[in-house]
């Protein structure tokens, strides 16, 4: 509030130069001019411990004199942080001045009728605030004309001199604007949401503590820009819908996972043309979700979208069925990988916390079918799902990995008791599962399994014959597959090994992947 | 458990009656004491506890009350009070076992050792107030219910009444009209109850407890030590020790009716830079530290020089003095509810809450 700040703010030296306060004396006054909010007269000592900071604290006529009441009223108006405390001229003692002097509040005196000076001020103090009324209207009317959620934001900010201002959710910053925000801001927070819904996005202003603002002007300036907030949103929210509808049909239409991509072209070509799609061009799928179809929370849309912003703003994000969707054109394989640390480093934190993990597809020159890379981005995703929230996976990096994502670990532990009970109960277990996880990962070598462990080849071999004796079936070459599939998710965890950033490798290295009470999932 | 007093006692005695009022002005107390060390030549002063007397013995509070007249102006004759005590006993039917102090302080703390030698009835070691209180109707008999009348009064003339009046506040306004007709002074006798009802609703160890105080003031020790001995017996604080730099009278109106100008004294704690204030009024009724309430009736304030440690007469302060300001608690009866009621600063036309209150 550039214009109005100063004007509407009142303070002590204002008045007593050209205010109501004009022709009262001062008796003390403190070095810095006390801000002035309300005032209160008052006729009883105790009325004084309910005022309100900022407040002038004037004693009545009736109240009586005496040097007691003037003290006894400053130490009170101090521990209330008034403002300053005005007597009847004649009230007073010295003696008082000097308190008023020790406890740094300002003391004056007026000759005239204490309550009369007291009118004057409310008007005065009611006339500022109809003048900030004025200017709350104002920014109301100025922010309005804005369309666009960062254009209002930016109005917001350049309201009150530029400081910072964000939107919200759950701690999630979805779009900011204005200085970067420090330790020793004051936060001032609005709720910006419909009754009924779900989502409630939080507004922010994070003022300076140099005390230029008034915090309680910061926050009616947030309160009437709410409504713009909410409109732009809504509008950016409605209009990213009409223009994901392109890119919610792929979903839409793709309803035979068996079909290969090239026959789904064929069968839509006419649509997919009516829809903006064009033969031959590249683009890259990218799928956010939880991992978990059940967990799918529509209400995070809104959200998402405005999340979205922070990749780019041309590619609309669709809400398909369990998760959302977007389609990024990209000419080159660089444009793909770009799109892949930008979705990293600008939403990986926010997908943490909100939950979600994200899938992106394949680039490849031939262009493939939308279709194809739509399920490549998915398998991504639910791939990323199980190495937890925050988690952005590319399905270049995945390959045929991708296939033990879908392993049921729970299924194949319990196949495990049921099959190989002596080796389950064995108080060695442990030690020989790993010798076969190893050995298996060799490709049958005993020399590089031993050596991968650390062990000497005789100490490897014995814990593989030891294996044979509790009924692992080593030596059958078609029941190997399943032994190594086993072998994998029994493993103990290894902690001198560190998950590795390999997405080949996240679910079975990683340490909290190898136990059994992770990610249970049959094929999706 | 009976004493008799000496010589030595009462002159503790007469130091400590001034301590806990640093009243206006204690010639009176001295002129008493001075008095009642010269009747001790002939005969001896049994101070008791009323657990001695039976429990329906009759007792009666002895004490002067005073209209605006110091009583060394005028002198009484001598008679007053044996007067007082006949009237009291004629009009009750009823001879009087012993006499107790109408106050624990000031001229009234020390008259009833006179009275007591020249009636040769014991003396009561308790009293009504636990310190002195400018009305009577502010007693912890009066909060207890025991009825204040008949009232005896005689003054220098030799004239006499007795009042017959149940409500202690209606007694008051009888009482003062009639002291102010018998020439600003009347010696008074009142309260008269059984040794039962002192025991149960008064304060005990008034006299015993003057006594100590002046033992501890009078020896030849520093300051230091006084006003460590006194805060081990009375639970006393010093709040501050400080300079006088201003000193204001009619600060407050007067038309309350109670018997003293009121005035204010301002003094600086050096060392800290606090800002004390004192509201007088008979006696210190508030002090105000940095505005805030630290002390206030029923509370006791008394102030002592801080070089000898000796009692400073409120009349006597002057501008540049350095002393020290001492907070006594008073009886407990003074902090419940009625007790407040009777004798915080509101009773005393300030209108400000006792901390207690605020925190009860």
């Amino acid at each position: 509030m550039r214009r109005s700040k100063n004007e509407t703010r009142l303070d002590v030296a204002g008045l007593l130069a050209h205010g109501s306060l004009r022709g009262s004396t001062p008796l003390y006054l403190t070095p810095s001019s006390g801000l002035i909010e309300s005032v209160v007269l008052v006729s009883q000592l105790e009325a004084i411990r309910q005022v309100r900071p900022n407040t002038v604290v004037v004693l009545s006529s009736e109240m009586g004199s005496g040097g007691w009441l003037v003290s006894a009223a400053l130490r009170q108006a101090w521990e209330r942080r008034a403002s300053a405390v005005v007597v009847a001229d004649g009230a007073y003692a010295s003696a008082a001045v000097g308190l008023a002097e020790r406890l740094g509040i300002t003391l004056l005196a007026t000759d005239g009728d204490p309550a009369a000076l007291a009118l004057a001020l409310a008007a005065e103090i009611g006339a500022a605030l109809s003048v900030v009324d004025a200017e709350l209207a104002r920014v109301a009317r100025t922010v309005a004309k804005d369309t666009t959620l960062g254009d209002v934001l930016k109005t917001i900010s350049k309201e009150l001199d530029g400081v910072g201002v964000s939107l919200e959710y759950d701690g999630v910053v979805l779009a900011s604007t204005g200085m970067p925000p420090r330790e020793a801001d004051e936060v001032i927070t609005v709720e910006v949401g419909e009754a009924n819904s779900a989502v409630h996005f939080t507004l922010l202003a994070r003022v300076p503590t140099s005390g230029v603002h008034n915090l309680r002007l910061v926050r009616s300036i947030l309160e009437v820009a709410t409504p713009a907030v909410k409109a732009a949103w809504l509008l950016e929210d409605l209009q990213s819908t009409a223009r994901a509808v392109p890119t919610a049909a792929i979903a839409g239409l793709d309803q035979d996972p068996d079909a290969s991509g090239a026959e789904f072209e064929i069968k839509h070509r006419h649509l997919l043309n009516q829809l903006g799609w064009r033969e031959g061009e590249s683009y890259v799928a990218v799928c956010f979700g939880s991992g978990q179809v059940q967990d799918h929370r529509p209400e995070l849309t809104a959200v998402l979208r405005l999340l979205w912003r922070k990749v780019t703003v041309r590619s609309p994000l669709a809400e398909v069925h369990g998760g959302w969707l977007t389609l990024v054109p990209a000419g080159d394989q660089d444009a793909s990988t770009q799109l892949e640390t930008r979705l990293r480093t600008r939403l990986g934190p926010a997908l943490a916390e909100l939950g979600l993990v994200a899938g992106l597809s394949r680039w490849r020159e031939e262009a493939p079918a939308l279709a194809l890379i739509v399920r490549e981005a998915r398998l991504a995703a639910e791939s990323a799902g199980s190495t937890g929230p925050g988690t952005v996976l590319g399905f270049a990096n995945l390959g045929v990995a991708a296939a033990t994502t879908f392993v049921d670990v729970d299924a194949v532990a319990l196949v495990a008791e049921l099959t190989l009970p002596r080796l389950m109960t064995s108080p060695d277990r442990d030690v020989i599962i790993t010798a076969l996880a190893a050995f298996l990962d060799h490709r049958s070598s005993v020399s590089l399994a031993a050596k991968s462990l650390d062990l000497h080849r005789n100490t490897l071999q014995a814990r593989l014959n030891r294996a044979r004796e509790l009924g692992v079936p080593l030596d059958i070459p078609s029941a190997l597959l399943s032994v190594h599939l086993i072998a994998k998710v029994l493993r103990p965890p290894m902690p001198d090994k560190t998950t590795s950033e390999a997405p080949s490798k996240t679910r079975k290295d990683s340490p909290e992947d190898a136990g059994h009470e992770h990610g249970a999932r049959l094929h999706p | 458990m009976s004493t008799v007093l000496n010589t030595e006692d009462v002159r503790n005695l007469r130091t400590g009656a001034h301590f806990l009022t640093c009243t206006i002005d204690p010639t009176a107390i001295y002129i008493y004491a001075e008095m009642i060390q010269r009747a001790m030549e002939g005969r001896s002063l049994e101070l008791i506890t009323v657990d001695e007397l039976a429990p329906d013995d009759l007792v009666v509070a002895v004490g002067m009350v005073t209209q605006g007249l110091f009583i060394a102006d005028m002198p009484p004759v001598g008679d007053e009070f044996l007067g007082c005590i006949r009237a009291i006993e004629a009009s009750l039917g009823r001879s009087v076992r012993a006499i107790y102090s109408l106050a624990a302080a000031n001229i009234n703390g020390i008259v009833p050792l006179m009275v007591g030698l020249q009636s040769s009835l014991p003396v009561i070691d308790a009293d009504p107030m636990g310190r002195v209180f400018p009305l009577i109707s502010q007693t912890t008999l009066n909060i207890g219910n025991v009825a204040i009348g008949p009232i005896a009064l005689m003054g220098v003339t030799g004239e006499r009444a007795v009042v017959e009046v149940e409500s202690a506040q209606r007694a008051e306004t009888l009482v003062r009209a009639i002291v102010t007709e018998l020439g600003g002074w009347a010696a008074t006798a009142m309260y008269p109850c059984s040794a039962q009802q002192l025991m149960e609703h008064g304060v005990h160890g008034s006299i015993s407890r003057m006594i100590r105080i002046g033992q501890i003031l009078n020896a030849s020790t520093t300051v230091e030590r006084k006003l460590l001995l006194l805060a081990e017996f009375l639970d006393s604080t010093r709040i501050a020790r400080a300079r006088v730099s201003h000193i204001e009278s009619l600060s407050r109106p007067t038309d309350l009716g109670l018997p003293a100008q009121p005035s204010s004294v301002t003094l600086e704690d050096e060392t800290t830079g606090r800002i004390v204030r004192l509201e007088i009024q008979n006696e210190i009724l508030l002090v105000l530290v940095d505005g805030a309430v630290t002390a206030a009736v029923p509370d006791m304030v008394t102030l002592l020089n801080s070089e000898q440690g000796t009692v400073v007469n409120i009349d006597d302060v002057q501008v540049g003095d350095v002393m020290d300001i001492v907070k006594i608690t008073a009886a407990a009866q003074w902090y419940t509810e009625a007790g407040l009621d009777l004798t915080d600063p509101k009773a005393f036309g300030i209108p400000i809450l006792h901390p207690r209150r605020r925190h009860a």
